[in-house]
Parts: C-alpha cells; structure tokens; sequence
C-alpha cells in the first residue's frame, strides 16, 4: 500500500507542473499590455512602468517569469498580487473561497436528497412506469444547459414570485438555496441513475438473499442491508461532484452576482491582472488534484487489487 | 480458438447484414438491428437530421436570410418591435420588430457548426494520440497521459473563458474561436476513453491471433483493434455534441462567447433574459430555450440508445 500511495502521490508532480505552466502560457497571451490596462485611458508614466516590470518580472521570457511564479508557490505559498489593487491573491481567493463552498456545499446536498430518494424508488420499482417516466425526466433535464434552469429559476422565482432573492449575496445562506437549487436540478440526473443501478446490483447479492430468506422485512431489508452498500459509489460521485463545483460554480456565481472564485476570475479578465488568474486557477487546479488523489487512494485501500495494477 | 482465428479476415462494414437478418453476426450488425426497432432512435436521428437541414438549408423553413439588407432577406419594422407570437409572427418580433422565426431557425446554424467542428476536432485527436498511447505503451504513453492529466486537471469553464479570452477580443470572436477554445480542453477525455478501451481489447485473443499470423502493427490497430474500439468513444462524442450545443450557449450567454448580434441561440437568451427581468416578451425567452434545449436533447439521446444498442451488458 506504501509504495501504491508514494507511485500515486508523485503521479501528481508533472500533472502539476503542466497544468498551472498551460494556464500561465494562455495567461500570457491574453490580448494587451498588462501595465496599461491598470492605468486605464491614461498613459504610464516611465518610472512606474519601469517599477511595474522590476516587481512584476514582466520584461523577463516567459519560463522566467514561469518559474519566478512557480517557485513563489512552492517555496513560500505566495500566490502573487493583484497587478490593480496589490492584494495578495490569497487573501483575495480565502475571501471568495467560503462562498463558492457554501453554494457548492449546498448544492451536492440538495443533489444528494433528490437523487438518492428517486434512485432508489426507480430501481424499487425497476420497469414500471415510476422507473421509466423518471428515467425520461432525468434524460430531459440533463440535456437543458443550467444557464437556461438558472434563469428561468431566478425569473419565476426570484423577479415575479419574490421568493427568493434576485442576486447578490446580503441575505445570507439563504442566498445560495435558489442558485445551488438550479445546480442541483440539473445535475442530479446522473446520481440519481447511478443510484438506480448501484441498489440493483446490490439486490442480486447473496446476502440480501440470505437476509429475505431469514424473514427480514422488505424495509430492514433496504434500510440494513442493501442502502448502505449502493450508496458507496454514489457518494464517492457526490464527493467528485463536489471537487468539480469548487472550479465550475462560474455560470451560477455569474447569474446571480455571488462574488465567488469563478466570478473574481472572470472579472480579473478584461483588466488584465494575471496573477489573479493564475493564482486562483493554480488553486483550483491543486483542490482538484488533492481530492483524486484522496479518492485513489481511499479505493486503493478498499480494493487490494488496484494497488498491484 | 479456431472460429476466433476466422474473424481477422471479415470485413467490419458497419450496416453489414443488417436487412431482415436476425441472426446478425457481427458487432455492428447486431447494434443496428437493436437500433432500428427503437422508437428513440428514430426520434432523435429525426431531430438531429431537422436541425441539420435548418443550419444547412435555412431557406427551407423560412426567409434565406435573417439580415434586412441581404436579398431574400427579411423586413423589420421597428415599431412592430416586441409583438407575441401572432399567425403573421408565429414566434412573435425581437426588440428590432424582426420576425423571431427566422431568427430561431437560423440560430441553428452556429450551434451545428461548433458542436459539429469542436467535436470533430476532439476526437480526431484523441483518437490519435489514445491509439498511439494504449497500443505503443511505454515511456511514449506515460508522457502522452500525463499531458493529458495536465489539461484535465484545468477547470474545464473557467479555461474555456480565459483560453476564448487570449484567441481574440471580444467583437472580433468567432464560433472558429469558440470552437478552438471547446477542442483545446476537450481532447483529453476522449483520449483516456479510447486509450481504455484499446488497452482491453490489445490482449485478447483474436489479435494475439492476428499478430501470430504475422499481421503488421499497422493492420492489427486499423482492422482489428480500431473497429471494436471505436464504439464507446462514438458513444461518448454523440452525447459530447449535445454537451457543446449547450456550452456555446453558455459563453455566448455569459457574453464571452459571440459577439453581440450574432445570430445564435445563446445571444438571443441573453438579450430575451433582460427583456423578461424588466417583465416583458416572455415569448423571446421561450422560442431558443425550446430550440437549445430539443437539439442538445437530441444528441443526449441518440448517445443514449447507441450506448443501450453497443453495450452487450444490456442485451
């Protein structure tokens, strides 16, 4: 097992390196000049842009300034400054970080409530009509793009009902429910499929036959003995969803004005603040692979096999 | 192991033995003739062949042109701006006073093309380097995976925003952009799919057989390995055509895809959704969401019944 997780966890070193060098290099290459797009309509004057590119390494090649990065990350855990306002990128990232949590927290758990109940009611009832119709439903709603549930939901129930608020994060958790609501809808369609064909398996075991055949009620049966194996795949997907929607929120946190990681990237865009992309896209890239790996060797420690592969 | 030393030299034609014969005898013989019995199947190959035609051949639903100025073009009247849907307008007029028909219907062409190309574009190269990277092995495929690694770790919107960002500015995109944007962070996952399945299928014994008869490298991966390698990876690219109608959109939508004016689907919501916040012309929401939503749906399905027509699980 020692050796598995050692191989698996310096697996992770060159997928690092690619992975944050790509972002650096499309960085890089965004259109402009980065000095100027702080000044805005005004000119630079020739000290400032000289104090610019000596901080910033921004007359270096490009591998330079990669590593100058890079190494700061490394060695020191300095995510670099934004080039507009000179706030650290950490701060930055820990500030929007929470809310993105909050609203993909709540996401997965409303995805993990509605798609757990109707996959196991689907494979309850494997054939009938509960079973196909949700099957269609899952289908339909895994085929509407979430931008178009996301404001459709924010026009019923935010703009004409005023349920819920329209956008912008001053009400609290109570916020996040509409937006991670939207998440959850169109996205539980493949938990809920997984669901239905993980308890049909586990009915074919024999234990649950052995189980019946002591007279267990078909309740005990589901609740004691069945559930709690086919949920072990459907929770490590939930876990996997969770890693994607920490990166993948930009749509939602677009929509409705929450001020997250997605949004600060987006925004850090037209003015041109690198690091800003960099640092929280590095991070974003460093949760992903942490949680893969986290996930490999929980498996590996399941099943013996994997590890001898 | 003698009848599995016969199949090398059978031709893998893909609707081979597919009329009336109930004892089909190949793969895809055998998928197609689970295929042509679904109702599902025929529906969404319905679908999708319409919205080919509407990106191809516009005219056969409407006005050649959505522009006014172009000949056979259409007539907008601002003062009709924003009407409901009415026997004249059947999907009403945008805020300009165009017929919102022949804008729906010619948004299908931007749609097509990017889930057409992007998706192409994809699996062509995953394809190659899948096949090169489960069939050669060695140090060749470990460098090949751990690029790939590299580009699947990004987070897939958030690249796609920066990497359209860098191709060009914002009134200067095209859907060549946008398509480049979807190809350059979709590959990898084609990759890994054909890469599984050709390391499965490289063991067993028919091309163990193939090479024992001293068929090249080159043969034993173009009609051995390929042909029964490709199915989960069509599979995947039909419902991954559904998923980049609906990406389109979204960029478009977040106003970092297309720019303002084209006529597709994405910018048409965007515009509706202000319209429909400031509690007006819910018809400019309705007509592209059907539209989006029915073409992605399309491919989803189709996808679908193709994975329920290849899997031999579920025969």
């Amino acid at each position: 097992m020692l050796g598995y997780a050692i191989r698996r966890t310096l697996q992770i070193i060159p997928v690092f390196f690619i992975a944050t060098f790509l972002i650096f290099v499309v960085v890089w290459w965004l259109p402009g000049d980065p000095i100027q797009a702080q000044f805005g309509e005004r000119t630079v004057p020739e000290n400032t842009r000289a104090q610019y590119e000596e901080r910033y390494h921004l007359n270096e090649p490009i591998h330079v300034q990669y590593w100058e990065y890079i190494s700061g990350i490394v060695f020191k855990a300095d995510f670099g400054e934004s080039l507009r306002t000179q706030r650290p990128v950490r701060d930055i990232f820990l500030e929007s970080f929470p809310r993105t949590l909050r609203l993909a927290g709540l996401a997965v758990l409303f995805e993990a409530l509605m798609a757990i109940p109707i996959g196991v009611l689907a494979a309850r009832n494997r054939g009938k009509w509960f079973d196909n119709s949700s099957l269609v439903v899952t289908i339909v709603l895994l085929s509407i793009p979430p931008f178009v549930m996301l404001a459709v939901l924010q026009l019923v129930f935010g703009v004409k009902l005023r349920l819920f608020p329209v956008s912008g994060i001053r009400d609290g958790l109570w916020s996040y429910v509409l937006p991670a609501f939207g998440i959850a809808i169109t996205t539980m369609a493949t938990t809920a499929r997984l669901m239905r064909g993980s308890l049909i398996d586990t009915y074919r075991e024999d234990y649950i036959r052995t189980a019946r055949a002591k007279g267990a009620s078909e309740r005990r049966v589901l609740s004691i003995h069945a559930l709690r194996n086919a949920l072990i795949p459907v929770i490590t997907v939930l876990g996997i969803t969770l890693g994607a929607l920490i990166g993948g929120t930009i749509v939602t946190e677009g929509i409705f004005q929450i001020p997250g990681v997605g949004f600060q990237i987006v925004r850090s865009i037209p003015s041109r603040d690198g690091f800003v992309i960099v640092g929280i896209s590095t991070i974003l890239v460093i949760v992903y692979l942490l949680i893969n790996l986290i996930v490999d060797l929980l498996y590996a420690l399941l099943d013996p096999r994997i590890r001898y592969d | 192991m003698t009848d599995v030393i016969e199949q090398p030299g059978e031709p893998l034609d893909p609707f081979e033995s597919s009329e009336g014969d109930e004892i089909a005898n190949t793969f895809w013989g055998d998928a197609w003739r689970i295929l042509k019995r679904r109702k599902l199947f025929w529906l969404s190959a319905g679908l999708i062949v319409v919205f080919a035609m509407m990106a191809v051949v516009p005219g056969l639903f409407t006005a050649p042109s959505p522009a006014p100025q172009d000949p056979g073009g259409i007539n907008c009247v601002l003062s009709n701006a924003e009407q409901s849907p009415s026997g004249e307008h059947w999907f009403g007029t945008d805020t300009q006073g165009c017929d919102y028909f022949v804008q729906v219907i010619h948004g299908a062409k931007v749609s097509m093309r990017v889930a057409l190309g992007a998706t192409l574009v994809t699996v062509i190269i995953g394809l190659l380097l899948g096949g090169v990277s489960g069939y050669v092995g060695g140090w060749i495929d470990n460098v090949i995976t751990r690029l790939a690694d590299g580009f699947f770790a990004l987070p897939y919107l958030v690249g796609a925003i920066i990497v359209l960002s860098a191709l060009a500015g914002g009134s200067r995109r095209s859907e060549w952009h946008v398509l480049t944007a979807i190809a350059f962070l979709g590959w990898p996952a084609v990759l890994r799919l054909f890469r599984s399945t050709v390391l499965q299928v490289k063991n067993l014994e028919y091309v163990q057989a193939a090479r024992a008869m001293g068929a090249s490298d080159r043969r034993i991966m173009m009609r051995h390995i390929f042909p029964n390698a490709i199915a989960p990876t069509l599979v995947y690219s039909t419902i991954g055509m559904g998923a980049v109608i609906s990406i389109e959109a979204t960029l478009s939508f977040l106003g970092i895809g297309l720019p303002l004016g084209t006529i597709s689907w994405g910018i048409m919501l965007q515009e509706a959704q202000q319209e429909a916040i400031a509690g007006q012309s819910l018809h400019l929401l309705i007509f592209p969401t059907i539209f989006l939503v029915l073409a992605s749906l399309a491919f989803v399905l189709l996808g679908e019944e193709l994975r329920e027509a290849f899997d031999p699980r579920l025969r």
